[in-house]
């Protein structure tokens, strides 16, 4: 009689839940990459492919003979960033690079409010539903579906009703769409230097800005030598506009 | 027998368990976004270059105006505008 159990029991455990690998098609302002998630039992990791393409173009306006150029910085280096995610302390362990240097952040996720509507559409063979989400000062509507037993998405969206196919703020400025679902045996664990020093979000947010200002600075040198005046500078932050930290400080004041 | 008949079924489970249930799904999504705000950036400039006509300090000055959008790793953008009192042509000619 033991053996027949084992042998009912057996297929269970051994078809029991595979690693999950999605592919999602990503763009950030005018940049396009691929990026992956990665699910499994034992962990959850999200990176974005590092683009070759470092493009540069020059336009010019219709109006008055003025140039608008258009830079990307940084792209063309062969780092891949991951996030490794925390699931009991919604937290996420972020590598990520300062210049040519490896750094390790902690990123304590605010609590995500998912608002599901009634909406619903088709992403291939899935039906999906749509929730809106307001985060780090932008407003995203999202495509999920429960069809497949996954409660993520890319980037930082965790705690989500279903699995995240499609994702992407108002102004459609930042977009992730799943291009491909895989179930896989196992993936390669991403080793990580225990020694290595963990900063926080905040410090990784600051020194991040005034790197990204230097590079636009040493790369605009030589026109300036031209004769080149500066007139004005505008700084846009990316997918997170307002961090918790400012939110309490405009309180504070 | 008996001894056969469960060597037989172990092997029959172990032949699902080890069989390839990979699963490969390549996905089609329907919807395409809108990908350039090359234009609301236009529109951007010409408003910049009214103010700065009608201000003293930079309408003399204003050979060229140049608007360079830098793009970083994370989607965050440093929009810079730069003016010389050459023209554009001249500029670009003396950086070639």
């Amino acid at each position: 009689m033991k053996y027949i159990i084992l042998i009912l029991f057996l297929p269970i455990i051994c078809f029991s839940q595979n690693a999950y690998h999605f592919e999602y098609d990503v763009r950030l302002n005018s940049l396009e990459r691929k990026a992956h998630l990665n699910i499994s039992k034992e962990s959850t990791s999200f990176y974005y492919e590092v683009s070759e393409k470092s493009s540069s173009k020059n336009k010019k306006s219709e109006n008055d003979g003025n140039y608008e150029i258009q830079v990307v910085l940084g792209s063309n280096k062969k780092k891949e960033r991951y996030q490794i995610y925390e699931q009991k302390k919604d937290t996420i362990l972020n590598i990520d690079y300062l210049n040519d240097d490896i750094i390790y952040y902690y990123d304590k996720l605010p609590t995500q409010n998912w608002v599901v509507t009634t909406e619903t559409k088709k992403i291939s063979k899935y039906l999906c539903n749509k929730a809106e989400l307001s985060f780090r000062g932008r407003n995203y509507i999202a495509w999920f579906t429960t069809d497949i037993n996954v409660r993520y998405g890319p980037w930082k969206f965790i705690n989500t009703p279903g699995l995240i196919m499609q994702i992407y703020d108002e102004s459609k400025s930042f977009f992730w769409s799943i291009n491909k679902i895989e179930t896989i045996k196992q993936f390669n664990e991403l080793s990580i230097n225990n020694d290595s020093e963990i900063i926080s979000l905040k410090e990784f947010t600051e020194k991040k800005e005034k790197s990204n200002l230097e590079m636009v600075n040493r790369s605009m040198l030589r026109y300036q030598e031209r004769g080149l005046e500066l007139a004005k500078t505008e700084i846009n932050r990316g997918r997170e506009k307002t961090f918790e930290w400012e939110i309490e400080e405009t309180k504070k004041d | 027998m008996k001894n056969v008949f469960f060597a037989l079924a172990f092997m029959l489970v172990g032949t699902f368990a080890f069989a390839n249930n990979s699963v490969e799904t390549e996905l089609k999504v329907e919807q395409t976004v809108e990908v350039s705000n090359f234009l609301e950036l236009i529109s951007n400039d010409v408003k910049l270059s009214e103010s700065y006509t009608t201000s003293t300090t930079y309408s003399d000055a204003f050979g060229c105006l140049l608007k360079f959008t830098f793009t970083l790793e994370d989607g965050s953008t440093v929009v810079r505008y730069y003016y010389t009192s050459q023209s554009c042509a001249e500029f670009f000619e003396s950086i070639e």
